[in-house]
Protein backbone atom coordinates (compact mmCIF):
# COMPACT_ATOMS: atom_id res chain seq x y z
CA UNK A 1 0.00 0.00 0.00
CA UNK A 2 2.91 2.62 1.15
CA UNK A 3 4.55 1.31 -1.83
CA UNK A 4 1.38 2.22 -4.22
CA UNK A 5 1.17 5.37 -2.51
CA UNK A 6 5.12 6.41 -3.52
CA UNK A 7 4.18 5.41 -6.56
CA UNK A 8 1.18 7.10 -7.34
CA UNK A 9 2.77 10.69 -5.85
CA UNK A 10 6.09 10.19 -7.57
CA UNK A 11 4.55 9.18 -10.72
CA UNK A 12 1.38 12.30 -10.49
CA UNK A 13 2.51 14.86 -12.92
CA UNK A 14 2.31 11.79 -15.91
CA UNK A 15 -1.29 10.24 -14.11
CA UNK A 16 -2.41 14.00 -14.25
CA UNK A 17 -1.24 13.95 -17.76
CA UNK A 18 -2.62 10.80 -19.24
CA UNK A 19 -6.14 11.53 -17.59
CA UNK A 20 -6.46 15.37 -19.16
CA UNK A 21 -5.11 14.03 -22.03
CA UNK A 22 -7.99 11.32 -22.01
CA UNK A 23 -10.32 14.24 -21.52
CA UNK A 24 -9.01 16.00 -24.56
CA UNK A 25 -9.36 13.16 -26.84
CA UNK A 26 -12.85 12.67 -25.74
CA UNK A 27 -13.42 16.38 -26.47
CA UNK A 28 -11.79 15.98 -29.82
CA UNK A 29 -14.02 13.05 -30.93
CA UNK A 30 -17.27 14.93 -29.03
CA UNK A 31 -16.99 17.62 -31.11
CA UNK A 32 -15.90 16.43 -34.45
CA UNK A 33 -17.53 14.17 -36.82
CA UNK A 34 -14.57 13.80 -38.34
CA UNK A 35 -12.33 12.92 -35.53
CA UNK A 36 -14.59 10.66 -34.20
CA UNK A 37 -14.50 8.74 -37.61
CA UNK A 38 -10.79 8.39 -37.78
CA UNK A 39 -10.50 7.38 -34.35
CA UNK A 40 -13.14 4.35 -35.00
CA UNK A 41 -10.88 3.72 -38.01
CA UNK A 42 -8.01 3.13 -35.51
CA UNK A 43 -9.71 0.87 -33.22
CA UNK A 44 -11.24 -1.26 -36.56
CA UNK A 45 -7.24 -1.65 -37.82
CA UNK A 46 -5.86 -2.05 -33.74
CA UNK A 47 -9.02 -4.78 -33.63
CA UNK A 48 -8.44 -5.88 -36.85
CA UNK A 49 -4.81 -6.93 -36.86
CA UNK A 50 -5.02 -8.63 -33.25
CA UNK A 51 -7.97 -10.49 -34.29
CA UNK A 52 -6.89 -11.76 -38.03
CA UNK A 53 -3.82 -14.91 -36.15
CA UNK A 54 -6.61 -15.57 -33.49
CA UNK A 55 -9.03 -16.09 -36.24
CA UNK A 56 -7.15 -17.87 -38.88
CA UNK A 57 -5.51 -20.32 -36.57
CA UNK A 58 -9.20 -20.81 -34.64
CA UNK A 59 -10.67 -21.60 -38.01
CA UNK A 60 -8.72 -24.53 -39.31
CA UNK A 61 -10.04 -26.07 -36.37
CA UNK A 62 -13.10 -26.32 -37.61
CA UNK A 63 -12.24 -26.69 -41.08
CA UNK A 64 -14.32 -29.74 -41.59
CA UNK A 65 -18.14 -28.21 -40.61
CA UNK A 66 -17.02 -25.25 -42.60
CA UNK A 67 -16.41 -27.07 -45.86
CA UNK A 68 -19.56 -29.10 -45.19
CA UNK A 69 -21.30 -25.95 -44.86
CA UNK A 70 -19.88 -24.12 -48.04
CA UNK A 71 -21.23 -27.80 -50.12
CA UNK A 72 -24.33 -27.24 -49.08
CA UNK A 73 -24.57 -23.91 -49.82
CA UNK A 74 -22.78 -24.78 -53.21
CA UNK A 75 -25.64 -27.39 -54.04
CA UNK A 76 -28.27 -24.87 -53.62
CA UNK A 77 -27.01 -22.13 -55.75
CA UNK A 78 -26.40 -25.07 -58.05
CA UNK A 79 -29.75 -26.28 -57.94
CA UNK A 80 -31.05 -22.33 -58.15
CA UNK A 81 -28.71 -21.76 -60.95
CA UNK A 82 -30.64 -25.01 -62.78
CA UNK A 83 -33.84 -23.61 -62.25
CA UNK A 84 -33.20 -20.19 -63.36
CA UNK A 85 -31.15 -21.76 -66.28
CA UNK A 86 -34.69 -24.20 -67.09
CA UNK A 87 -36.72 -20.65 -67.03
CA UNK A 88 -34.60 -18.26 -69.18
CA UNK A 89 -35.19 -18.83 -73.10
CA UNK A 90 -31.89 -17.21 -74.93
CA UNK A 91 -28.37 -19.29 -73.61
CA UNK A 92 -26.34 -16.63 -74.26
CA UNK A 93 -24.01 -15.61 -71.28
CA UNK A 94 -25.03 -12.12 -70.97
CA UNK A 95 -26.87 -12.98 -67.28
CA UNK A 96 -23.79 -14.08 -65.99
CA UNK A 97 -21.63 -11.17 -67.21
CA UNK A 98 -21.49 -9.34 -64.06
CA UNK A 99 -21.17 -5.34 -65.41
CA UNK A 100 -24.51 -6.16 -66.88
CA UNK A 101 -26.00 -7.47 -63.26
CA UNK A 102 -26.72 -4.81 -60.39
CA UNK A 103 -25.32 -6.27 -57.59
CA UNK A 104 -21.55 -7.49 -57.36
CA UNK A 105 -20.81 -9.85 -54.19
CA UNK A 106 -17.63 -10.55 -52.43
CA UNK A 107 -16.84 -12.89 -49.61
CA UNK A 108 -15.34 -12.11 -46.45
CA UNK A 109 -14.61 -13.82 -43.02
CA UNK A 110 -15.93 -12.62 -39.70
CA UNK A 111 -12.63 -11.56 -37.65
CA UNK A 112 -14.53 -10.54 -34.73
CA UNK A 113 -18.58 -11.49 -34.24
CA UNK A 114 -20.58 -10.08 -31.16
CA UNK A 115 -24.45 -10.62 -30.23
CA UNK A 116 -24.34 -9.96 -26.49
CA UNK A 117 -24.48 -6.23 -26.50
CA UNK A 118 -27.05 -4.04 -27.18
CA UNK A 119 -25.16 -2.50 -30.24
CA UNK A 120 -23.44 -4.87 -32.09
CA UNK A 121 -20.25 -4.89 -34.33
CA UNK A 122 -18.83 -7.34 -36.41
CA UNK A 123 -15.09 -7.16 -37.94
CA UNK A 124 -14.48 -8.38 -41.23
CA UNK A 125 -11.14 -8.87 -43.23
CA UNK A 126 -11.80 -7.40 -46.20
CA UNK A 127 -11.44 -3.18 -46.62
CA UNK A 128 -11.08 -0.44 -48.50
CA UNK A 129 -8.52 -2.24 -50.24
CA UNK A 130 -11.26 -4.77 -51.79
CA UNK A 131 -13.60 -2.31 -52.98
CA UNK A 132 -15.45 -2.29 -49.56
CA UNK A 133 -17.81 1.05 -48.90
CA UNK A 134 -19.27 2.37 -46.48
CA UNK A 135 -23.26 1.17 -46.22
CA UNK A 136 -22.74 -2.13 -48.46
CA UNK A 137 -25.16 -4.69 -47.19
CA UNK A 138 -23.76 -7.72 -45.45
CA UNK A 139 -25.54 -11.19 -46.31
CA UNK A 140 -24.61 -14.91 -44.54
CA UNK A 141 -25.48 -17.75 -45.86
CA UNK A 142 -28.92 -18.04 -44.90
CA UNK A 143 -30.57 -14.20 -44.29
CA UNK A 144 -29.09 -11.24 -43.90
CA UNK A 145 -26.38 -9.74 -41.59
CA UNK A 146 -25.92 -6.54 -41.37
CA UNK A 147 -24.52 -3.02 -43.18
CA UNK A 148 -21.02 -1.81 -43.52
CA UNK A 149 -20.04 0.79 -41.12
CA UNK A 150 -16.83 2.09 -41.60
CA UNK A 151 -13.57 0.23 -43.47
CA UNK A 152 -9.92 0.85 -43.27
CA UNK A 153 -7.68 0.16 -46.11
CA UNK A 154 -7.58 -3.58 -44.53
CA UNK A 155 -10.92 -4.62 -42.57
CA UNK A 156 -13.98 -3.36 -42.25
CA UNK A 157 -16.59 -2.69 -39.35
CA UNK A 158 -20.47 -3.68 -39.60
CA UNK A 159 -23.06 -2.79 -37.97
CA UNK A 160 -25.18 -6.20 -36.94
CA UNK A 161 -28.76 -6.41 -37.59
CA UNK A 162 -28.63 -6.97 -33.59
CA UNK A 163 -28.55 -3.26 -33.24
CA UNK A 164 -30.99 -1.80 -31.49
CA UNK A 165 -32.15 1.55 -32.53
CA UNK A 166 -31.71 0.26 -36.04
CA UNK A 167 -34.60 -0.74 -38.08
CA UNK A 168 -34.81 -3.05 -42.00
CA UNK A 169 -37.27 -3.09 -43.91
CA UNK A 170 -38.88 -5.92 -44.47
CA UNK A 171 -42.14 -7.91 -45.97
CA UNK A 172 -43.94 -10.89 -46.06
CA UNK A 173 -43.26 -13.08 -48.79
CA UNK A 174 -47.08 -14.34 -49.12
CA UNK A 175 -48.89 -10.79 -49.04
CA UNK A 176 -45.95 -8.19 -49.61
CA UNK A 177 -46.99 -6.35 -46.30
CA UNK A 178 -44.54 -3.87 -45.59
CA UNK A 179 -43.42 -3.41 -42.28
CA UNK A 180 -39.92 -2.35 -40.38
CA UNK A 181 -37.99 -5.06 -38.36
CA UNK A 182 -35.82 -4.37 -36.05
CA UNK A 183 -34.26 -6.03 -32.34
CA UNK A 184 -35.38 -5.88 -28.62
CA UNK A 185 -31.94 -6.79 -27.70
CA UNK A 186 -32.85 -9.97 -25.83
CA UNK A 187 -32.36 -13.18 -27.68
CA UNK A 188 -29.65 -13.10 -30.69
CA UNK A 189 -32.25 -15.59 -32.78
CA UNK A 190 -35.33 -13.56 -32.60
CA UNK A 191 -36.32 -10.19 -33.67
CA UNK A 192 -39.64 -8.31 -33.80
CA UNK A 193 -41.59 -7.27 -37.24
CA UNK A 194 -43.34 -4.20 -36.59
CA UNK A 195 -46.08 -1.55 -38.64
CA UNK A 196 -47.93 -4.46 -40.41
CA UNK A 197 -51.30 -3.25 -40.71
CA UNK A 198 -53.92 -5.34 -39.30
CA UNK A 199 -55.69 -6.10 -42.93
CA UNK A 200 -53.12 -8.25 -43.62
CA UNK A 201 -53.61 -11.50 -42.84
CA UNK A 202 -50.81 -13.46 -41.38
CA UNK A 203 -50.15 -17.22 -40.26
CA UNK A 204 -47.25 -18.49 -38.01
CA UNK A 205 -44.93 -19.98 -40.48
CA UNK A 206 -44.83 -16.80 -42.94
CA UNK A 207 -41.79 -16.25 -43.95
CA UNK A 208 -40.32 -12.89 -44.11
CA UNK A 209 -37.86 -11.15 -46.61
CA UNK A 210 -36.56 -8.08 -46.93
CA UNK A 211 -38.10 -5.49 -48.68
CA UNK A 212 -36.04 -4.14 -51.18
CA UNK A 213 -37.44 -0.49 -50.55
CA UNK A 214 -34.08 1.08 -49.05
CA UNK A 215 -30.65 1.88 -50.72
CA UNK A 216 -29.35 -1.39 -48.37
CA UNK A 217 -30.30 -5.04 -48.99
CA UNK A 218 -30.99 -6.55 -51.94
CA UNK A 219 -35.01 -7.17 -52.74
CA UNK A 220 -36.25 -10.97 -51.28
CA UNK A 221 -33.36 -11.86 -49.25
CA UNK A 222 -34.60 -14.27 -46.50
CA UNK A 223 -34.76 -13.35 -42.61
CA UNK A 224 -36.77 -15.32 -40.82
CA UNK A 225 -40.11 -16.94 -40.30
CA UNK A 226 -42.89 -15.71 -37.86
CA UNK A 227 -43.24 -17.67 -34.64
CA UNK A 228 -45.76 -15.54 -32.74
CA UNK A 229 -47.65 -12.69 -33.07
CA UNK A 230 -50.46 -10.26 -31.18
CA UNK A 231 -53.48 -8.99 -32.71
CA UNK A 232 -53.67 -5.26 -30.74
CA UNK A 233 -56.83 -4.36 -29.34
CA UNK A 234 -56.48 -0.73 -30.65
CA UNK A 235 -53.90 0.84 -33.14
CA UNK A 236 -54.34 -1.37 -36.23
CA UNK A 237 -50.86 -2.94 -36.76
CA UNK A 238 -49.52 -6.80 -35.31
CA UNK A 239 -46.93 -7.15 -32.98
CA UNK A 240 -45.08 -10.25 -34.41
CA UNK A 241 -42.15 -12.32 -33.31
CA UNK A 242 -39.79 -13.40 -35.68
CA UNK A 243 -37.60 -16.40 -36.06
CA UNK A 244 -34.01 -15.89 -37.77
CA UNK A 245 -32.85 -18.32 -40.11
CA UNK A 246 -29.06 -17.00 -39.87
CA UNK A 247 -27.67 -18.16 -37.10
CA UNK A 248 -25.56 -15.18 -35.71
CA UNK A 249 -24.07 -16.49 -32.80
CA UNK A 250 -21.81 -18.71 -35.41
CA UNK A 251 -20.66 -16.47 -38.28
CA UNK A 252 -18.04 -17.55 -40.42
CA UNK A 253 -18.44 -16.45 -43.93
CA UNK A 254 -20.02 -13.31 -45.50
CA UNK A 255 -21.12 -12.04 -48.34
CA UNK A 256 -21.29 -8.08 -49.14
CA UNK A 257 -22.71 -7.22 -51.60
CA UNK A 258 -21.84 -3.56 -54.05
CA UNK A 259 -25.77 -2.14 -54.82
CA UNK A 260 -23.82 -0.67 -57.81
CA UNK A 261 -26.93 1.47 -58.73
CA UNK A 262 -27.05 2.76 -55.45
CA UNK A 263 -26.15 5.76 -56.29
CA UNK A 264 -28.67 6.58 -58.43
CA UNK A 265 -31.21 5.53 -55.80
CA UNK A 266 -29.90 7.83 -53.69
CA UNK A 267 -29.92 11.09 -56.08
CA UNK A 268 -33.72 9.59 -57.14
CA UNK A 269 -34.32 10.11 -53.52
CA UNK A 270 -33.04 13.44 -53.45
CA UNK A 271 -34.26 14.97 -55.98
CA UNK A 272 -37.57 13.47 -54.83
CA UNK A 273 -37.32 14.88 -51.05
CA UNK A 274 -36.25 18.50 -53.13
CA UNK A 275 -39.39 18.13 -54.78
CA UNK A 276 -41.83 17.72 -52.22
CA UNK A 277 -40.22 20.39 -50.31
CA UNK B 1 2.41 33.48 -2.71
CA UNK B 2 -0.94 34.59 -3.35
CA UNK B 3 0.43 37.78 -4.92
CA UNK B 4 1.63 35.18 -7.42
CA UNK B 5 -1.39 33.23 -8.02
CA UNK B 6 -3.04 36.02 -8.66
CA UNK B 7 0.01 37.29 -10.96
CA UNK B 8 -0.80 33.65 -12.70
CA UNK B 9 -4.29 34.14 -12.91
CA UNK B 10 -4.14 37.41 -14.81
CA UNK B 11 -1.46 36.42 -17.04
CA UNK B 12 -3.88 33.36 -17.94
CA UNK B 13 -6.70 35.33 -18.85
CA UNK B 14 -4.79 38.72 -20.45
CA UNK B 15 -3.28 35.93 -22.96
CA UNK B 16 -6.21 34.03 -23.33
CA UNK B 17 -8.08 37.74 -24.48
CA UNK B 18 -5.30 38.55 -26.65
CA UNK B 19 -5.14 35.26 -28.49
CA UNK B 20 -8.88 34.96 -29.33
CA UNK B 21 -9.55 38.90 -29.76
CA UNK B 22 -6.40 39.82 -31.86
CA UNK B 23 -4.22 36.93 -32.79
CA UNK B 24 -7.05 34.80 -34.24
CA UNK B 25 -7.91 37.46 -36.22
CA UNK B 26 -4.57 38.32 -38.22
CA UNK B 27 -3.85 35.37 -40.88
CA UNK B 28 -0.79 35.70 -42.03
CA UNK B 29 -0.93 34.31 -45.87
CA UNK B 30 -4.56 33.55 -45.12
CA UNK B 31 -4.18 30.59 -43.15
CA UNK B 32 -1.51 30.69 -40.23
CA UNK B 33 -2.02 32.64 -37.00
CA UNK B 34 0.17 32.77 -33.86
CA UNK B 35 -0.16 30.75 -30.80
CA UNK B 36 0.86 33.64 -28.75
CA UNK B 37 -0.98 32.20 -25.52
CA UNK B 38 2.06 30.00 -25.16
CA UNK B 39 3.93 32.70 -23.78
CA UNK B 40 2.34 31.28 -20.50
CA UNK B 41 4.06 28.26 -20.77
CA UNK B 42 7.48 29.82 -21.73
CA UNK B 43 6.97 32.49 -18.79
CA UNK B 44 5.67 30.26 -16.08
CA UNK B 45 8.11 30.28 -13.28
CA UNK B 46 10.73 27.66 -13.18
CA UNK B 47 10.11 26.73 -9.70
CA UNK B 48 6.24 26.64 -9.30
CA UNK B 49 4.99 22.82 -9.53
CA UNK B 50 4.50 21.59 -13.27
CA UNK B 51 1.23 19.59 -11.76
CA UNK B 52 -0.65 23.36 -11.76
CA UNK B 53 1.06 23.76 -14.78
CA UNK B 54 -0.24 21.08 -16.33
CA UNK B 55 -3.54 21.61 -15.14
CA UNK B 56 -3.68 25.22 -16.59
CA UNK B 57 -1.92 24.39 -19.83
CA UNK B 58 -5.18 22.42 -20.42
CA UNK B 59 -7.48 24.02 -19.21
CA UNK B 60 -5.99 27.06 -21.31
CA UNK B 61 -5.79 24.96 -24.81
CA UNK B 62 -9.62 24.22 -23.77
CA UNK B 63 -10.55 27.76 -23.36
CA UNK B 64 -8.99 28.55 -26.89
CA UNK B 65 -10.64 25.67 -28.29
CA UNK B 66 -14.06 26.41 -27.21
CA UNK B 67 -13.46 30.46 -27.89
CA UNK B 68 -11.62 29.36 -31.33
CA UNK B 69 -14.81 27.15 -31.95
CA UNK B 70 -12.03 24.17 -32.94
CA UNK B 71 -12.35 20.30 -31.56
CA UNK B 72 -9.89 19.97 -28.61
CA UNK B 73 -6.28 20.16 -30.45
CA UNK B 74 -5.41 23.28 -28.53
CA UNK B 75 -6.42 21.61 -25.25
CA UNK B 76 -4.18 18.21 -26.41
CA UNK B 77 -1.35 20.37 -27.74
CA UNK B 78 -0.85 22.97 -24.96
CA UNK B 79 -1.56 19.76 -22.55
CA UNK B 80 1.37 18.18 -24.13
CA UNK B 81 3.77 21.21 -24.24
CA UNK B 82 2.69 21.50 -20.53
CA UNK B 83 3.98 18.02 -19.98
CA UNK B 84 7.35 18.10 -21.83
CA UNK B 85 8.52 21.27 -20.94
CA UNK B 86 10.98 20.09 -17.72
CA UNK B 87 12.42 17.96 -20.21
CA UNK B 88 12.72 21.06 -22.59
CA UNK B 89 14.21 23.06 -20.07
CA UNK B 90 17.04 20.65 -19.39
CA UNK B 91 17.34 19.99 -23.03
CA UNK B 92 18.09 23.72 -23.67
CA UNK B 93 19.76 24.93 -20.41
CA UNK B 94 21.08 21.92 -18.63
CA UNK B 95 21.05 21.11 -15.46
CA UNK B 96 22.16 24.60 -13.71
CA UNK B 97 19.48 26.85 -14.06
CA UNK B 98 20.99 30.37 -12.99
CA UNK B 99 17.22 31.73 -12.35
CA UNK B 100 13.55 30.82 -11.73
CA UNK B 101 11.87 32.68 -14.41
CA UNK B 102 13.29 33.37 -18.15
CA UNK B 103 12.75 37.05 -17.71
CA UNK B 104 15.60 37.14 -15.46
CA UNK B 105 17.71 34.39 -16.71
CA UNK B 106 21.64 35.54 -17.54
CA UNK B 107 21.72 32.32 -19.90
CA UNK B 108 23.40 32.76 -23.52
CA UNK B 109 20.65 34.00 -26.22
CA UNK B 110 21.41 30.86 -28.00
CA UNK B 111 20.40 28.88 -25.29
CA UNK B 112 16.66 31.01 -24.26
CA UNK B 113 16.26 30.56 -28.38
CA UNK B 114 16.30 26.77 -28.34
CA UNK B 115 14.11 26.50 -25.19
CA UNK B 116 11.08 29.00 -27.02
CA UNK B 117 11.84 27.65 -30.60
CA UNK B 118 11.43 24.03 -29.40
CA UNK B 119 8.39 24.57 -27.57
CA UNK B 120 6.73 26.61 -30.10
CA UNK B 121 7.71 23.59 -32.41
CA UNK B 122 6.53 20.67 -30.11
CA UNK B 123 3.48 22.40 -29.70
CA UNK B 124 2.72 23.52 -33.36
CA UNK B 125 3.49 19.84 -34.36
CA UNK B 126 1.34 18.51 -32.11
CA UNK B 127 -1.52 20.81 -32.89
CA UNK B 128 -1.50 20.91 -36.45
CA UNK B 129 -1.26 16.89 -36.86
CA UNK B 130 -4.05 15.95 -33.72
CA UNK B 131 -6.46 19.37 -36.38
CA UNK B 132 -5.76 17.42 -39.14
CA UNK B 133 -5.33 13.65 -38.36
CA UNK B 134 -4.85 12.86 -41.90
CA UNK B 135 -1.00 11.85 -43.60
CA UNK B 136 -3.14 12.73 -46.67
CA UNK B 137 -2.44 16.62 -46.13
CA UNK B 138 1.03 16.09 -44.81
CA UNK B 139 2.00 19.29 -47.15
CA UNK B 140 -0.69 21.07 -45.61
CA UNK B 141 0.69 20.14 -42.40
CA UNK B 142 4.49 20.78 -42.93
CA UNK B 143 3.15 24.39 -44.67
CA UNK B 144 1.30 25.25 -41.63
CA UNK B 145 4.34 23.93 -38.68
CA UNK B 146 7.00 26.07 -40.25
CA UNK B 147 5.00 29.44 -41.18
CA UNK B 148 3.49 29.28 -37.94
CA UNK B 149 6.32 28.48 -36.00
CA UNK B 150 8.44 31.11 -37.70
CA UNK B 151 5.55 33.72 -36.85
CA UNK B 152 5.12 32.87 -33.23
CA UNK B 153 8.57 32.51 -32.65
CA UNK B 154 9.07 36.09 -33.94
CA UNK B 155 5.95 37.77 -31.19
CA UNK B 156 7.14 34.96 -28.48
CA UNK B 157 11.14 35.97 -28.76
CA UNK B 158 10.41 39.65 -29.28
CA UNK B 159 7.95 40.37 -26.63
CA UNK B 160 10.53 37.94 -23.98
CA UNK B 161 13.13 40.89 -25.11
CA UNK B 162 10.90 43.68 -24.68
CA UNK B 163 9.79 42.52 -20.95
CA UNK B 164 13.06 41.47 -20.45
CA UNK B 165 14.37 44.98 -20.91
CA UNK B 166 11.60 46.37 -18.98
CA UNK B 167 12.53 44.43 -15.87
Amino acid sequence: MQWFLTTLIQYKNFLFFIILLGIGIAFTVAGSNFHSTKIQEIGVVVSGELLKPIHYSKSYLYLNETNESLLKENNHLRQELLDYKGVQVSTDLDSLNPNLSKYLVRSAEVLRNSYVNARNLLILDKGANDGIKQDMSVIGPDGIIGIVKQTSSNFSSVISILYQDFKINAKLIHTGAFGSLYWEGKDPSKMTFSDVSIINKITKGDTIVTGGMSAYFPKGIPIGIITDFDTPTSGGYYDIKVELFNNLTDLEHVYIIDNKSRSEFLNIQNQDKDASR
Amino acid sequence: MLQDNIKILSRFIVLVLIQTLIFDRITLFGFSYPAVYLFFVINYRFDKSQFILIFLGFLMGLTIDLLQGSSGSNSIATLFISFLRPFIIRFSFGNNLDSISLLSMNSRTSNQIVFIASIILVHQVILQIVSYLDFDHFIVILRNIIVNSIFTFIILFSSVTFFKNKN
